[in-house]
C-alpha cells in the first residue's frame, strides 16, 4: 500500500498539478452538480423535517391523533364517545389549530399558528410538553378572554413582555389579545419555528368563531393498544373522521408534497450527468495523452490491476476535490434554496411557513457518495481503456480515437435503442402518481443522443468542411479536420456542451410555456371586478373565512351586482389529499368563465349541478384519481356517504392536489355549513372599482380586515406566486447555464492541449501564430455551434417529455407548449460568445505551442 | 529565389544558442556556408547541437547569437510574421517520427502547406498534390490516414509534403531513424533524387554512417560545435 501511495503521488497528483487549469475546471463542474443536488435535497429535507418537528412538538406525548378527514372540523360530541378510554389509562385532549395575522396596523403580518388546548385539564397533568420562561403573576390569567402564551421567538421578535397586548387578526376581524406568558422554545414552544399562540381551547373556539367545534382530539394510549384501539374508534366514530398515529399526518404532508420534491431532485441530477461527462472527458484525455507512458510502466511490470488503480484514483481525487467543494458550497446554497422550497411548500400545500434552517448528516453522506458514484462511473471506460494498452500499442495515441470512429455506427445503433426506448418510457403511465417512466424516458433521451453523438459529428463536420473552407479558408478547414480526427474528444465534449444546454433550455421553455398557460387561465377565468379574502388568509389557504354578516353587507353595497361566496378546505379522497370548495354556481353560470375540457357552454353545465347531487372537478384532480366527466365520485360527508356525479373537469392551476367544486345547496344540505372563505365580486356595470372597494372598507370599519383586490391585482398576484414558486427552477436554470458554459472551457482547454502536438508540426510547416489561433477560435465557434444546435434539439424533446409527460404525471395538468423565442435567441448567443471568450485563452496558448519542444517530447 | 551558383546559399556566422537560468550552451559559436543545391549531413552524438542548428535554420527557434543569412540577407532582421512567411515559402521539414497529422488523410497532410499559403492559387493544389505523391510513389494511397501506413510509407508522405511547395531548403531531422535499413535507404534515395533534381538545399542530421554517406559533405559535431567538414563518399 506505501508503494501505490507512492506511485499515486508521483504518477497522478503530479499529473494533476501540472494541467491545473483543467483539474480546476472539471473539480468546479462536479462540484456544481454536487452543490445543486445537496442543496436541493437539503431544502426538501428541512421543510419536510421542519414539519414533522412541529408535529412531533405539538402532539407531545399523544400517540394518536383524531381529526377530520372530510370536513374542516370535527363536532365537540366526538369527545363524549371518548370516555372509555379512561379504562385503559388513556386520555384524550380536545385540540384546536388554526392561523392568524399577527399584524400592526394595516393588513401586513405574519401568519402565526394558533393552538387552542385544553389548558385547565392539561393544568392538572405533570407531562403537558411545555414550559413557560416569564409569565403574568396570576397563573389562571390564560383561562380569561382573549389571552395566550407567546412562542419565545416571536415575543422576541416584537418585544412582547407578560401582561402586554398584541393585535392579531383572526378570520375577518382585528382582535386585541394579552400575553399571559412566553413559552419556552424548548418542546411545544418550539413547534412552528416558535412563532405561534397557544391559548385555551374555549378561547380560541370564541375567537374563530367555532363553538362546539374542534381541529383535532389527542389521545395518549397505552402502546401496545394502539393498532386495537385505532381501529375500535375507526369502527365507532363517524367515517368522515380519521384516526392516525402522528408520524401518518407528516407522512400525508410528504405526499402532498412529493410530486414537488421529486421533480426538484430530477432536474439537479442533470447537472451532476453533466458532472459525469466532464470526468469522462479530462480522463479520457489525460490517458490518451499518456498513453505511451502506460505503455512503457506496463513494459516495465505495472499489472492490468495497477494501472486501473492508478487512474481510477486520479479519477477519485478530481472527483473527491468536487466533491468536498461542492458538499460545502450545496450547504451555503441550501440556505436561500430552504427558504424558496419553505415558501413554496407552504403556499401551496401546507398553508405554514417552516424555516428552521438543520442540516441532515445522512443527506451530506448521500451527496458524498453521489459525487464519488459519478466519478466512477464517469472514469470507468477511460480507465479500462487505460489497462487494455499494450506496451506495443504505447505509442499508437490514434487508435483509441480510429476505434471510436470505427465503433461510431455501433454507438448510433446503441443510442437509437436509447431514443425507443425513451418513446416508449414516455408512453407509459405513472407509478404510483410519480412520473417514473417520464424520467427514465428524459435519461434515455439524454443517452441516446450522447450515443448518437459521434456518428452525427463525423457526417456533420464532412458535410461542413466546405463551408468552413469559404468561410475561414484554411484555419477553418483545418478546424473541422482535427474536430473530426478527434471524434471520441469532440463528441464528449459536445455531447456535455449539449446536456447542460439542453436542462437549461427545456426548463426555460417548460416554465414559459407555463407561464403562458397560466396567464391565459387567468385572463379567461379571472372575471370577478373584486376578489376579497380574510387579511389573515394569504400565505395560508387552509384557514381564515368571513364572517356571513360581512358577505351580506358587502352583497347590499351600490355597485354590486353579484357575489360569489367560496368555502375550500383539504379532505382525503381515497388516500389522496385535495381540495373541496364550495361556491355559489348561478353566479358563476351567469358572470363566470371557467375553462371546460369540453368546451360546453358553462350556464348547461352549472344547471345540471343543480338538478341532483354533482359536483365539477378539475383537471389535476382528475387526472390524479383517474376521474372523468360523467363518472360518480363517493364523498363521507358528515351526514354520511354521498354519491357525486362528476358533471365537468375544468382547467384550473391553482393547486395540483385539485379541486372537487360543489354548488352550495349540496354542500349546505350534506355538511350543514355555511361557511364563506373568499369572495367573488362582480360589478353592475359602469361601477367603480375603487368607489366600490373604499365603500366596502368605510362601511365595515376598522375592526374588519379584509384583502381586496381589484381583477389586475389578482392576475399580478397570480403570476407573483407563479414566479415565486418556480424561483429555485429558475437558479436551477441559472446553474444550468453556469455548467454548460464549464463544459465549454473545459472542453476547448482540452482539445487545445490534445492538439498541441498538430499545432507544433504546423508551425513548421509554416503556419503562423495568428493562423493557429484562428484555427482555435473556429474550434470553439464550431463546438459552441454544435452544442447549441444538439443541446436546443434535445433541450426542445426533453421540454416535451417535461411538459406532456413529467408534469402532467406529476401535477396533473395541461400545460401548452409555448416556445421562449427571445430567451432561445439569447442563450444561444450567450453560448456562442462564452464558446469565443473561452477560446481565446487556448488560442493565445496554442499559437505559443513551443513547436520543437512538444515535436521532441509528443 | 535565383541564386548565384558560386555563392553559398546559407551563410552561418559565429552562431550561438543557450538556454535556460543555467545557460547550457547548445552552439558555440558556429560558421557554415552551404553552397545551392547541396546535400550537407550533421553528425554527431545526442545533444551535440545538431537539433538546435536545425531548428534555428527553420526559424523555429532564435539564436543567442551570430547570424544566419540566407541569399545575402539575414534572417532573423523580420518580426515574427515575416519568419512565419519565411518558414512556409522557403523551407521544408522531415523529422523522424514522420509528425503527419493523423486525421487528415495522405493527400491532406501533403497539401498542408500550399493551404497554409493564402497566396497559393486553390486551382493548381490539386494537380501538384498528385504530381509530388506521383514522384514519391504514393499515388495510390492518397486518401489513406496516417494509421493505415507502414513507416516507409509515411515518410515518403512527409518528403512529399516537405517538398510540395517547392522550397529551397530541406531540414531533415533523423528522416531514416524510425526506419528499417532498407526503407531507410529507398526513403534517402528518394530525396536526394528529388532535391537533386529541384536543386535544393538539404540539411539533414543524422546518427546513421549510411545516411550521411549519400550526402555531398559531413559535418561532425560535438559539444555545441563542428568538429570537421568531410566530403562523402558517393553511394
Amino acid at each position: 500500500m506505501p508503494q501505490f501511495l507512492q506511485w499515486l503521488r508521483q504518477l497522478t497528483l503530479r499529473s494533476l498539478l501540472q494541467n491545473k487549469l483543467r483539474t480546476l475546471l472539471t473539480i468546479l463542474g462536479i462540484a456544481l452538480g454536487v452543490a445543486i443536488l445537496l442543496a436541493i435535497n437539503l431544502a426538501n429535507d428541512m421543510a419536510l423535517a421542519n414539519f414533522r418537528d412541529s408535529i412531533d412538538r405539538v402532539s407531545g406525548k399523544s400517540n394518536l391523533t383524531i381529526r377530520p378527514a372530510q370536513s374542516d372540523t370535527l363536532d365537540e360530541q366526538v369527545l363524549s364517545r371518548l370516555r372509555w378510554l379512561w379504562l385503559i389509562r388513556g386520555e384524550a385532549s380536545p385540540g384546536i389549530e388554526q392561523t392568524a395575522l399577527w399584524t400592526g396596523t394595516g393588513n401586513v403580518g405574519e401568519v402565526v399558528q394558533v393552538l387552542g388546548l385544553d389548558l385547565l385539564s392539561t393544568f392538572n397533568r405533570t407531562e403537558n410538553g411545555m414550559r413557560l420562561i416569564r409569565r403574568t403573576p396570576d397563573p389562571l390569567d390564560i383561562l380569561k378572554p382573549n389571552h395566550g402564551y407567546i412562542g419565545e421567538s416571536l415575543a422576541r421578535d416584537h418585544h412582547v413582555q407578560p401582561g402586554d397586548t398584541f393585535p392579531l387578526v383572526v378570520n375577518d376581524r382585528r382582535v386585541d389579545f394579552t400575553a399571559a406568558g412566553i413559552l419556552s422554545e424548548s418542546e411545544l414552544g418550539g413547534a412552528y419555528g416558535g412563532r405561534l399562540i397557544l391559548m385555551d381551547i374555549g378561547t380560541a373556539q370564541q375567537a374563530f368563531r367555532m363553538p362546539g367545534r374542534l381541529s383535532k382530539v389527542d389521545l395518549v394510549v397505552p402502546e401496545t393498544a394502539i393498532p386495537a384501539i385505532q381501529s375500535k374508534l375507526q369502527q365507532e366514530l363517524p367515517t368522515d373522521i380519521a384516526v392516525q398515529r402522528p408520524t401518518q399526518r407528516s407522512a400525508q404532508v410528504e405526499k402532498m408534497i412529493r410530486a414537488y420534491r421529486y421533480n426538484l431532485t430530477t432536474l439537479s441530477f442533470i447537472a451532476l450527468l453533466v458532472g459525469v461527462f466532464l470526468i469522462y472527458n479530462t480522463m479520457s484525455i489525460t490517458i490518451i495523452r499518456r498513453r505511451p507512458e502506460i505503455g512503457t510502466m506496463r513494459a516495465i511490470g505495472f499489472s492490468r490491476k495497477q494501472i486501473f488503480g492508478l487512474f481510477l484514483s486520479e479519477a477519485t481525487v478530481i472527483g473527491l476535490a468536487g466533491t468536498l467543494l461542492g458538499i460545502g458550497f450545496g450547504v451555503l446554497l441550501s440556505r436561500f434554496a430552504a427558504k424558496a422550497v419553505a415558501t413554496t411548500v407552504a403556499a401551496l400545500y401546507t398553508g405554514q411557513i417552516l424555516e428552521a434552517f438543520s442540516i441532515n448528516p445522512w443527506l451530506l453522506a448521500e451527496a458524498l457518495a453521489f459525487g464519488l458514484l459519478m466519478t466512477v462511473i464517469g472514469a470507468i471506460i477511460p480507465v479500462l481503456e487505460a489497462t487494455a494498452v499494450s506496451p506495443a500499442e504505447a505509442s499508437r495515441r490514434a487508435s483509441y480515437e480510429s476505434r471510436v470512429e470505427r465503433s461510431s455506427g455501433k454507438l448510433a445503433i446503441l443510442g437509437l435503442g436509447f431514443a425507443v426506448l425513451a418513446g416508449l418510457a414516455s408512453l407509459q403511465p405513472p407509478v404510483a402518481g410519480l412520473p417514473v417512466f417520464g424520467f427514465i424516458a428524459a435519461l434515455g433521451l439524454i443517452l441516446a443522443a450522447a450515443f448518437l453523438m459521434p456518428l452525427g459529428l463525423k457526417l456533420l463536420l464532412t458535410a461542413l468542411l466546405p463551408l468552413l473552407k469559404k468561410l475561414f479558408h484554411t484555419e477553418g478547414r483545418l478546424a473541422g479536420l482535427i474536430l473530426r480526427g478527434a471524434l471520441g474528444r469532440t463528441a464528449v465534449a459536445v455531447a456535455s456542451l449539449m446536456i447542460g444546454i439542453a436542462m437549461m433550455v427545456s426548463l426555460a421553455v417548460m416554465i414559459g410555456s407555463f407561464r403562458q398557460t397560466v396567464i391565459a387561465w387567468v385572463n379567461q377565468t379571472v372575471q370577478a371586478d373584486l376578489w376579497i379574502e380574510p387579511a389573515s388568509r394569504p400565505n395560508s389557504k387552509q384557514t381564515g373565512r368571513l364572517d356571513p354578516q360581512v358577505v351580506d353587507r358587502i352583497r347590499h353595497i351600490p355597485g354590486v351586482d353579484a357575489v360569489d361566496a367560496f368555502y375550500e378546505f383539504r379532505i382525503d379522497y381515497n388516500g389522496n389529499p385535495t381540495n373541496l370548495g364550495v361556491g355559489d354556481f348561478s353566479v358563476l353560470a351567469r358572470r363566470g368563465n371557467l375553462l371546460f375540457m369540453n368546451n360546453e357552454p358553462a350556464a348547461d353545465i352549472f344547471q345540471r349541478t343543480l338538478a341532483h347531487p354533482a359536483v365539477i372537478v378539475t383537471e389535476a384532480f382528475a387526472n390524479r384519481n383517474q376521474v372523468r366527466q360523467g363518472d360518480t365520485i363517493r364523498l363521507t360527508t358528515p351526514t354520511g356517504p354521498q354519491a357525486f356525479k362528476v358533471e365537468a373537469v375544468y382547467y384550473d392551476y391553482s393547486s395540483d392536489l385539485g379541486y372537487i367544486v360543489m354548488p352550495r345547496p349540496w354542500y349546505q344540505r350534506f355538511y350543514r355549513d355555511h361557511k364563506i372563505s373568499n369572495l367573488a365580486v362582480y360589478l353592475t356595470p359602469g361601477a367603480s372599482v375603487e368607489q366600490v372597494r373604499q365603500t366596502i372598507y368605510r362601511q365595515l370599519g376598522q375592526e374588519t380586515r379584509l384583502l381586496i383586490r381589484s381583477n389586475g391585482e389578482l392576475r399580478a398576484e397570480v403570476l407573483r406566486v407563479f414566479d415565486r414558486t418556480f424561483a429555485i427552477t429558475y437558479a436551477l436554470h441559472v446553474i444550468a447555464i453556469a455548467v454548460a458554459l464549464l463544459a465549454v472551457m473545459n472542453s476547448l482547454f482540452s482539445l487545445v492541449l490534445e492538439a498541441r502536438r498538430e499545432f507544433g508540426i504546423l508551425k513548421y510547416l509554416g503556419a503562423g501564430d495568428r493562423q493557429i489561433s484562428r484555427i482555435v477560435l473556429v474550434k470553439a465557434g464550431l463546438l459552441g455551434l454544435l452544442g447549441n444546435v444538439s443541446g436546443l434539439s434535445v433541450g426542445f424533446l426533453l421540454s416535451l417529455l417535461l411538459i406532456f409527460v413529467i408534469n402532467k404525471q406529476s401535477f396533473g395538468w395541461t400545460i401548452r407548449f409555448a416556445l421562449p423565442w427571445e430567451f432561445l435567441v439569447q442563450s444561444f448567443l450567450l453560448v456562442m460568445g462564452t464558446a469565443l471568450v473561452a477560446g481565446l485563452i487556448p488560442a493565445r496558448l496554442a499559437a505559443r505551442t513551443p513547436a520543437p519542444e512538444v515535436i521532441r517530447s509528443e | 529565389m535565383s541564386s548565384d551558383p558560386r555563392q553559398p546559399i546559407i551563410e552561418i556566422r559565429d552562431l550561438s544558442k543557450h538556454y535556460g537560468e543555467h545557460h547550457v550552451q547548445a552552439l558555440k559559436g558556429i560558421s557554415l556556408d552551404i553552397a545551392p543545391g547541396e546535400f550537407v549531413a550533421l553528425m554527431g552524438p545526442s545533444g551535440c547541437g545538431k537539433s538546435t542548428l536545425l531548428n534555428i535554420l527553420g526559424t523555429i527557434d532564435r539564436p543567442s547569437g551570430g547570424s544566419v543569412r540566407m541569399d545575402g540577407a539575414d534572417i532573423f532582421t523580420g518580426n515574427e510574421e515575416a519568419l512565419t512567411r519565411f518558414r512556409r515559402e522557403r523551407l521544408g521539414f522531415i523529422f523522424q517520427f514522420f509528425n503527419l497529422l493523423s486525421t487528415l488523410t495522405v493527400a491532406e497532410n501533403v497539401a498542408l502547406p500550399l493551404d497554409l499559403d493564402p497566396g497559393f492559387p486553390e486551382s493548381r493544389k490539386k494537380q501538384v498534390v498528385a504530381s509530388i505523391l506521383e514522384q514519391v510513389h504514393m499515388s495510390h494511397r492518397a486518401d489513406f490516414y496516417p494509421s493505415q501506413l507502414s513507416g516507409g510509407e509515411m515518410q515518403r508522405v512527409a518528403i512529399a509534403r516537405a517538398l510540395v511547395h517547392s522550397p529551397q531548403i530541406i531540414l531533415a531531422d533523423e528522416p531514416t531513424g524510425n526506419l528499417d535499413t532498407e526503407n531507410g535507404a529507398a526513403v534517402l534515395t528518394l530525396l536526394r533524387d528529388l532535391t537533386r533534381s529541384g536543386g535544393q538545399v538539404v540539411l539533414m542530421a543524422t546518427h546513421s554512417e549510411e545516411a550521411a554517406s549519400c550526402a555531398d559533405r559531413i559535418l561532425r559535431m560535438r559539444d555545441g560545435v563542428i568538429l570537421e567538414s568531410l566530403p562523402a563518399g558517393r553511394t
